[in-house]
């Protein structure tokens, strides 16, 4: 397996995306084989913390305000210093756990893109990555983070959906943007909160030749997690969302 | 709506002109005229002709605030069935369905609708309509084009303002957004600071 190895977690709005990230964290961290980075790169709904139970120090987006008002003042002796200690000090926003790493992004606040300052950022992300065997990024809903090129460089996409038409439709539009605007080299959809048959919606995925990784039953405990605010360590050791241990398997093994 | 057709006032290939003129000097204006340089549509034989369409608005509590909205209001498509018109900023484009001419739809109608609908959606603010139609030929509406110059200029001096407004705006989703962005000096700071970055690692 190449290193670092990239797996973007993306689709429909509510289809799952950060529960799967977090169970798919546990189960990577679980087997104590890889150094895992996960990336929190869901800017309106970033809850991944609560679902790992870990403390966030810093967000990116806090880090790129500092690198913005650094270089509103322009001064030079402090925007060298800034160019020396960036890396480390985006190093530092990452959040050590025993198995692995988190990552937030963060909400923009404040006018203005900058879209240099995003580009010095994904340098430096790319830059750390290197040292972690996996990197996980639960994406924000939609299209948006493929199409602004924000993880073109992805081993592997994986494209949640629920059972519904519209999520297998999203899919496919996601499928179709990541072949213009990413790299990747292998890409599959997860089919979650199953319930009953649904030999329609199966055949509307072949159609589509979207390649399946693998489904996942509806899981009632899921929803008390989420009422209650709990972390994925308080998942039953028999929830049917481990399940997503086959996946997982099927994915770092595809290579 | 193409097939449906029966006739097409200025358009892509003809000429046309359009102009809302809000004035405070109810003087200028006969509420209620409406004037017609050309051809009436029962006389119009070709599908589709150049077009001139002016719009004076008297109000004495018409202010520059009202204008956008005034202006706007020209694009009366879905108010008359069978009449479309679509927006294209000081030029015009507008087709007449043939049922709708079938049932005897005028320059006059349209002129009387378009004051009712002024009207209608501002009862305080206007107080008379004068409309202007110009069906006779490119010339004639060209000889209107050099007498709303003037009045064009203003306009123009407004949007170049709005313009500027819209500058301070930052969306950098549009590719000349960078050039007119405030932040612009920040962004090359930045980038200073990537390429100071870049030297150091390689």
């Amino acid at each position: 397996m190449k290193k670092p190895y990239i797996i973007a977690v993306v689709g429909k709005g509510g289809a799952g995306k950060s529960i799967f990230s977090a169970i798919v964290t546990r189960i990577i961290a679980e087997t104590k084989k890889y150094k895992l980075l996960v990336v929190d790169a869901d800017p309106t709904h970033s809850h991944l913390s609560d679902l790992l139970d870990v403390n966030i120090k810093k967000s990116l987006e806090e880090i790129r305000t500092q690198i913005i008002q650094t270089a509103a003042r322009g001064k030079e002796e402090e925007k060298k210093k800034l160019a020396e200690d960036i890396d480390y000090i985006v190093y530092d926003a990452i959040t050590e756990t025993k198995n692995f790493s988190l990552l937030t992004i963060g909400q923009p606040e404040g006018a203005g893109c900058f879209c240099p300052a995003n580009t010095l950022l994904r340098k430096v992300v790319t830059s750390i990555s290197k040292d972690f065997d996996i990197v996980l990024i639960d994406c924000e809903a939609g299209l948006e983070q493929i199409s602004r090129e924000v993880i073109r460089n992805v081993n592997t996409i994986i494209i949640i959906s629920d059972i519904s038409v519209r999520g297998v439709d999203t899919a496919k539009t996601i499928l179709d943007n990541s072949k213009k605007f990413t790299q990747y080299e292998n890409i599959g959809m997860v089919l979650n909160k199953i319930r009953g048959e649904i030999p329609l919606l199966l055949k509307k995925i072949k159609k589509y030749k979207i390649p399946l990784y693998g489904e996942i039953p509806w899981d009632p405990n899921i929803n008390i997690l989420d009422y209650e605010g709990k972390s994925i360590y308080e998942l039953p050791d028999d929830a049917p969302s481990f399940t997503i241990g086959k996946i997982v398997n099927t994915i770092l093994n595809q290579n | 709506m193409e097939e449906e057709t029966r006739l097409e006032l200025g358009g892509i290939n003809q000429y046309s002109t359009s102009l809302v003129f809000p004035t405070n000097s109810l003087k200028e204006i006969v509420d209620g005229r409406i004037t017609l340089i050309g051809p009436e549509i029962e006389n119009i034989q070709e599908p589709r002709i150049s077009f001139g369409q002016i719009i004076i608005l008297g109000g004495k509590k018409i202010s520059e605030s009202h204008y956008p909205d005034l202006q706007r209001m020209q694009f009366i498509s879905d108010s008359i069935e069978g009449y479309m018109i679509r927006s294209i900023p000081r030029r015009f484009w507008c087709r007449i369905g043939k049922k709708l001419i079938d049932k005897g739809f005028s320059f006059e109608i349209l002129g009387n609708a378009i004051a009712y609908l002024y009207k209608a959606q501002f009862p305080d603010l206007i107080e008379g309509v004068e409309i202007i139609f110009i069906s006779a030929s490119e010339e004639n509406i060209k000889k209107f084009d050099v007498v709303i110059s003037k009045i064009r200029k203003i306009f123009k001096k407004r949007w170049e303002e709005k313009v500027e407004e819209w500058k301070k705006r930052v969306d950098c989703d549009y590719d000349w957004a960078c050039d007119i962005c405030p932040y612009n000096e920040t962004c090359e700071s930045i980038s200073e600071i990537d390429e100071q970055r870049e030297k150091r690692e390689h």
